[in-house]
């Protein structure tokens, strides 16, 4: 992602927060309470909206427009990716709200009472490294606090005019971004479900009293397509790589406080601020990009993640061609 | 499919309170299903795991004693067979406290009113007096009969009956294997988890708390390295629910010392989390920081806003200073 795509991002983020609010009431009071509009079917990812950060995945200290305390970033800092290759980490899934955060498409349906009709769950399948999702709809309670947490999560929904509005809480530990942010088991999120035709838009607010200063909000969009055939349950997982190990004192791949190598990667890339990189609320807001833009000098020339979503497409601009499938490095023709 | 959907309907179900005592002021118990077979008792101190069966109850600890009358009824709501063993797993005393009241409830399987006399008589010691069985480790009972903290020793009906000094002490009841694992020099030199290999439950004490950072008592044999070896050896034998890891009702569960009931992913959170502090802590410490300088440096941030306390019997200082000593201790 080059540095006009983050500050177009940063505009994104706080257009989603500021207009969240006034989207949600729109959706809610556009229909009636009663109405109820069918979500089934194969919603696909476009991938037009932050496709570094749900395809590659993001750069490994970036967390800007994160609204994360210091908590939060001091673990993320001590994050090394080589943890995934962790045995007992190997299949471990991602929180639910991977649904908005992962690059994948949705498949939806739902699972009605045998003899009066109604709809008592809707499911969303995964396709890989989350649980399905099971959204109830027949008004029970959510567990108490005692109860396990799943790896999905407990999810209740209501019909608010023709939105579906979820609530789910009691999942796991996850993260917030794929390099590390966490988010704790004392997350919730809600979600807005509003299908325009062909397209299905989420908006979701993500709040986490150990990890965020205020709600994470983030809207993402699929469009039906029905042969896509996605499957609804995700595929097996069974851990590999044989590592050393971690019996006795153990091995944690982890980088100490103050040696995260690639604290610096985002200013030597972009030329963006340390204060930027390191996320916090106010780095969604508009005021800061308005106060980076007096100090701002853009690189001379991107070195990677240059064509964003469009290389990912093979459509880029004449004279690029771009490296896919995970490093996006730019080569000049 | 909707089969898949009533498992998972009956999954939630399981994990629903399903018994609590009106009666309790400052806090109910809750009584909380694992398995058909299995529950959990939050409320009364430390978790207490219950295993139900036709040779009767056997517990995981007993609470602090504050409300052993209330775990002996809400055991009482569950099944009206007799208390069998307890099962502890360390000598804090919210874990034990509750040994006497709740023993005294129950009844020895050894108890043999016509038994010849030192043999099982009710009033020997290996039928402790016609009360449940108490089982530990060895040091456990040296813990709780002599205690170094300053504590007054626990009544002699509270201590364990049946110790062990090997690694573990098997028992087969109410139709599964239970293995109690000793796990040196961990929270205390006295530990043990317990693992009822057929309902597939680990009780892990003191050991693992999802409420706070592990507590270790340094005084009393605990170590850093003891904790994330007991972490390891829980992480060797649950399972997590694989080769299909949505299956959510499957796997591994593990109860905790205080909070929550937790599946394998938790408990490598947890080890992941005190490794880190244990790395950074003895990284300070090769640079030559004293105390007073490594819990300046707040070596516990990222974790401290979930797992730490300013306050209270367990403060992240005291967690930095018992890592530190125990660290010190081994170099």
């Amino acid at each position: 992602m080059g540095p006009d795509a983050l500050l177009r991002d940063m505009v994104t983020i706080m257009q989603n927060r500021i207009g969240a609010a006034a989207l949600v009431l729109a959706m809610v009071w556009s229909a009636p309470a009663s109405a109820q509009v069918d979500l089934s079917g194969n919603w696909v990812a476009r991938q037009h909206e932050d496709w570094e950060e749900r395809g590659p995945g993001p750069e490994a200290v970036d967390y800007l427009g994160l609204p994360i305390n210091d908590e939060a970033r001091a673990r993320a800092l001590a994050y090394s990716t080589s943890q995934l290759s962790l045995p007992e980490r190997q299949c471990l899934y991602y929180a639910p709200h991977y649904v908005l955060i992962g690059p994948f498409g949705l498949k939806m349906w739902s699972e009605s009472d045998p003899i009066a009709g109604q709809v008592i769950a809707w499911k969303i399948g995964a396709v890989i490294d989350r649980s399905i999702v099971t959204i109830w709809m027949d008004g029970r309670p959510h567990p108490p606090d005692d109860a396990l947490h799943p790896f999905a999560g407990f999810t209740t929904g209501r019909w608010v005019g023709n939105t579906l509005v979820t609530t789910t809480t009691h999942f796991k530990e996850g993260y917030l971004r794929r390099n590390g942010v966490p988010t704790s088991d004392e997350s919730t999120f809600e979600m807005y479900f509003s299908r325009h035709g062909d397209l299905l838009t989420v908006t979701a607010f993500i709040d986490d009293p150990v990890y965020l200063t205020e709600s994470f909000v983030v809207s993402r969009t699929w469009q039906l397509d029905n042969s896509a055939n996605l499957l609804p349950v995700p595929a097996p997982c069974v851990p590999e790589a044989e590592l050393p190990g971690l019996q006795g004192d153990g091995d944690v791949p982890h980088y100490l406080p103050g040696r995260n190598p690639f604290v610096n990667e985002m200013t030597r890339m972009y030329n963006l601020p340390l204060e930027a990189v390191m996320g916090g609320a106010e780095t969604m807001y508009p005021e800061f990009r308005r106060r980076l833009t007096d100090t701002y000098t853009p690189p001379d020339r991107c070195t990677r993640y240059c064509c964003g979503w469009g290389g990912a497409q093979g459509r880029t601009a004449p004279n690029l061609e771009c490296l896919t499938g995970g490093s996006g490095t730019i080569n000049e023709r | 499919m909707l089969l898949a959907l009533a498992a998972l309907v009956a999954g939630a179900a399981a994990t629903t309170v399903t018994a609590q005592n009106p009666g309790a002021a400052g806090g109910a118990l809750r009584v909380i299903e694992l398995r058909p077979n299995v529950h959990m008792i939050a409320g009364a101190g430390g978790n207490i795991t219950v295993q139900i069966g036709p040779d009767g109850v056997v517990l995981v600890d007993a609470g602090s004693g504050e409300k052993a009358g209330e775990v002996v009824a809400a055991i009482r709501r569950l099944t009206a067979q007799p208390i069998r063993y307890i099962i502890s797993t360390g000598p804090a005393r919210d874990h034990v406290g509750g040994n006497e009241v709740v023993a005294k409830a129950g009844q020895s399987l050894f108890l043999r009113q016509t038994g010849p006399a030192g043999a099982g008589g009710t009033a020997s010691a290996v039928s402790n007096q016609g009360a449940a069985s108490i089982v530990g480790t060895e040091m456990l009972l040296t813990r709780m009969s002599a205690p170094t903290s300053g504590e007054a020793p626990l009544p002699v009906v509270a201590w364990p009956t049946e110790t062990f000094s090997r690694r573990h002490k098997d028992l087969f009841l109410n139709r599964e294997g239970i293995q109690v694992i000793h796990e040196p020099a961990a929270h205390s030199d006295g530990d043990s988890i317990v693992w009822f290999r057929q309902s597939d439950v680990i009780a892990a004490g003191d050991i693992f708390d999802m409420t706070r950072f592990p507590a270790i008592d340094v005084d009393q044999g605990g170590s850093i390295q003891g904790i994330i070896a007991a972490l390891n050896h829980i992480l060797a034998l649950a399972i997590p629910s694989i080769p299909l890891p949505w299956l959510d009702e499957g796997g591994t569960i593990v109860v905790p010392g205080h909070g929550r009931p937790c599946e394998e992913a938790e408990v490598v959170e947890y080890r992941d989390m005190v490794t880190v502090i244990r790395d950074r802590i003895q990284d300070m410490i090769a640079r030559g920081m004293s105390l007073e300088q490594i819990t300046a440096a707040n070596p516990t941030a990222g974790w401290t806003r979930r797992f730490g306390a300013a306050s209270g019997p367990w403060t992240t200082g005291m967690f930095v200073e018992a890592v530190y000593r125990s660290l010190v201790a081994k170099t």
